[in-house]
């Protein structure tokens, strides 16, 4: 027998904690996906940490000699993953309306997930042309390395907008927003990743 | 359905082939925490037996009892496996089970993310441990796995990196869970500035998991692909740096020294007011100290690396010794909690008052090795290993240990002997002591660590052999805590709802809890509700009994036990 049975005055029963777990679990998946995307930043800083120091300390950056990758490819992938991103965007504010509506939240998932994918093509095709190895230096080693993981990324990010595009098709989530929601945090933060290493690997680092 | 109901009618006894099922398969955050501290705990057998392994080659000068690459195996395997796979999971375990319980949970935010976290642990544990099946041994770089060293390693190395990549990620999981659920899932009335320390700090420690794994991981990676991909990111031949390597992994390695340690402070911020009879002094300031370790602790890592002359060792060693200012702070705290109290000095006290003097003992030493002139003497010397131990025996498994005494009442319902208790404390307590304050002195003599064995003429000897022999005794004393655990869980349940008096709100349901974890909440108005709960309950049956002397009455054990 536990002391809270003869208490005076009020507590909280069992019902009322149930209904109070569903309500505010409603929302957990998406300050669960703040946090793994603030772990996903520091993943990243780390490298990006190691291109920084390894800038300083060279004298020629890109180091002397080698073919620099070309910016085409790149630039047009990156304009295509901020058209993906703006296309999430619309997205949410369709779901996010008060008449929930499913035919304009699919349309720009839809998109959004067509423009993920043609950015993973372009990035892929990007690597493979890559002018030099993986071993010949920081430089090459980096540039592999980030844009690889990069890649690994934008796969998952696609695989999740994959996914609640399905559930939106069903109607699984005429009710639930937290998943798109979820998703799209995930996936913006591909963008800006994406964003971020143009602007050092290819718009810095080419020169 | 009260409590007692339940108690009085427990389910029909099912078939054991379902009930393993039901523990295989569970998402119940008690079942898991249960199943992470039986986890870490066989883990922590394997670690003392490489202990006593190394010890028993160190008794005497020039021996071969482990030859030089079993040594080395051993203290890597030995240290990788007490800090990712025994202590910071101890804690989780901990954190686990009684983290939904203090705040007024049903359980975890995401029940199945927790189960995926504690199965991925002894997969990655047993990942590592697999090295001991390949060819060239399991890796043996030390548990810091410097390169270039480490990347002379064969299948072992590569079997400990892809091991630790998935206790990183089970790390990372679980701290994402207990965030969500701290954040979440705090019942009416559990305000932030009324959460028990506990709770407190293990959300602490997943901040920083949640902020500094990634750190490893991309360490581990690259590791990984300079071993097998061709690319250079620790090889200064070719533009990389070892300062690469020794930068990310500190980067992580410093803050997880707070992850190993911030459990165990909560730990002991809950049982010292319990067992004084008083508030915890200064609960807030209790707080805010955890917040600014933690903060602090990412910018530290430099004072791994005074002697390489890669860092700014002035910055570092200032950083490091502002966070002795937090630190200390929490040590006044208990201490002032302990003053004027009315103490009882039960197993958990006894092992929590040991925390305190050991973990004073191994931060004092930190802050030596925090001065760059002092360090450049005592680096890698036994030194370092005396105050690792300090902070990791002395303090978190003392920790760890005061949490297993004063929380296992709650989780299996039955009392563990205090007799076998106290002289489990004594004994390690004694022989804790004569194993590794002498190191410092062999430190401060010029003994590196990490070395197979010294010459006669070091005259090294007798140091070692009193501590070898000392360390036998704390493996006797560890024996003693494994006796004591399964004698009581012989004995049948009669653990009652709140041995101790306490102030949390595990204590107010059923020990062990239904799964359901409560039928009824207390209210909630501060940060002790058991407490107020319990002084309410008897003033209102004082009011009954004689209307005139009704009043609240002193912090005193009443009620306790009912």
């Amino acid at each position: 027998m536990t002391a809270s049975e003869h208490a005076p005055g009020r507590g909280t029963d069992r019902a009322e904690l149930i209904d109070r777990q569903a309500v505010r679990s409603a929302s957990s998946s998406v300050t669960g996906m703040v946090l793994l995307v603030a772990s996903e930043a520091v993943f990243f800083a780390a490298f990006l940490g190691i291109y920084a120091v390894s800038y300083t300390r060279a004298r020629v950056w890109p180091p002397a000699g080698i073919d620099t990758p070309s910016l085409a490819v790149p630039t047009v992938g990156v304009v295509v993953l901020l058209v993906s991103g703006a296309a999430m965007a619309r997205a949410m504010r369709h779901a996010h309306r008060r008449e929930y509506q499913r035919a304009g939240t699919l349309r720009w998932l839809a998109a959004a997930l067509v423009s993920a994918v043609v950015f993973g093509v372009l990035l892929a095709i990007g690597y493979a042309d890559l002018p030099f190895s993986v071993g010949q230096g920081i430089y090459e080693s980096l540039f592999y390395v980030i844009i690889g993981l990069e890649f690994a990324h934008v796969v998952g990010g696609a695989v999740l907008l994959g996914v609640v595009l399905t559930r939106t098709w069903t109607g699984e989530l005429a009710l639930r927003r937290d998943p798109i929601q979820a998703a799209a945090i995930y996936w913006y933060f591909v963008v800006v990743l994406g964003v971020v290493i143009y602007a050092v690997l290819y718009l810095a680092g080419v020169g | 359905m009260t409590t007692t109901d339940v108690l009085a009618k427990p389910a029909a006894p099912r078939p054991r082939s379902s009930r393993v099922l039901d523990w295989l398969t569970t998402t119940d955050h008690k079942k898991i925490g249960i199943m992470y501290l039986v986890n870490s705990f066989t883990f922590f057998a394997f670690a003392g037996v490489l202990a006593i392994l190394m010890r028993t080659q160190l008794m005497r000068p020039d021996n071969n009892v482990l030859s030089p690459k079993s040594f080395n195996e051993a203290f890597t395997i030995h240290g990788t496996i007490m800090i990712f796979l025994v202590i910071l999971p101890l804690l989780s375990g901990f954190g686990n089970y009684f983290v939904p319980l203090q705040i007024g949970a049903l359980d975890m935010a995401f029940p199945r993310v927790n189960a995926a976290s504690f199965w991925l642990l002894p997969v990655g544990g047993l990942t590592i441990l697999a090295g001991y099946l390949t060819k060239g041994g399991p890796a043996a770089a030390g548990w810091t796995n410097y390169v270039p060293l480490s990347l002379q390693g064969g299948t072992g190395e590569d079997l400990w990196i892809l091991g630790l990549l998935v206790v990183g990620t089970s790390s990372l999981l679980g701290a994402i869970n207990f965030i969500v659920t701290v954040l979440r899932l705090r019942a009416p009335g559990m305000t932030l500035t009324r959460m028990p320390i506990f709770t407190w700090a293990t959300t602490t420690t997943s901040i920083l998991i949640v902020l500094a794994v990634p750190s490893l991981t991309a360490a581990l990676l690259m590791l990984l692909a300079d071993h097998h991909l061709g690319t250079v990111f620790f090889n200064p031949a070719h533009g990389g740096s070892v300062a690469n390597y020794l930068n990310t992994f500190w980067f992580f390695g410093h803050p997880e020294v707070y992850m190993l340690i911030m459990g165990a402070w909560g730990a002991v911020s809950e049982i010292v007011p319990v067992f004084s009879r008083k508030p915890l002094y200064g609960y807030r300031f209790v707080i805010l100290a955890l917040m600014l370790i933690m903060a602090l602790s990412f910018t530290v890592w430099g004072h791994h690396m005074y002697t390489t002359g890669l860092v700014n060792d002035s910055f570092f060693s200032v950083t490091t010794e502002l966070i002795s200012v937090p630190t200390g702070v929490l040590v006044l705290c208990w201490l002032f909690t302990l003053w004027k109290g009315k103490l009882s000095f039960e197993p958990p006290m006894l092992f929590a008052l040991g925390f305190i003097a050991m973990f004073v003992i191994g931060g004092i030493d930190g802050v030596w090795m925090a001065s760059p002139a002092a360090d450049f003497t005592i680096h890698d010397t036994y030194f370092v290993v005396s105050h690792i131990h300090y902070v990791l025996l002395g303090g978190s498994l003392f920790g760890i240990f005061a949490a297993l005494y004063y929380w296992f009442p709650k989780m299996s319902g039955r009392m563990l002997s205090r007799r076998l208790g106290q002289w489990q404390f004594w004994l390690l307590l004694i022989s804790f002591n004569v194993t590794f304050f002498p190191m410092h002195f062999l430190g401060l003599w010029g003994m590196p660590r990490r070395v197979a064995t010294y010459p006669l003429s070091s005259g090294w000897g007798l140091t070692n052999f009193i501590e070898t022999i000392s360390a036998y005794v704390i493996a006797v004393s560890m024996l003693i805590g494994l006796v004591n655990i399964i004698i009581t869980l012989r004995k049948p349940r009669n653990a009652p709802a709140d041995p101790w008096g306490g102030n949390t709100l595990e204590w107010a349901t059923t020990s062990p809890p239904p799964p359901h974890n409560f039928d009824r909440l207390p209210e909630i108005r501060s940060e002790r509700p058991v407490r107020d709960l319990r002084l309410s309950v008897t003033a209102a049956a004082r009011s009954e009994r004689s209307p005139r002397t009704a009043g609240p009455d002193a912090a005193g054990p009443v009620g306790a036990g009912q």
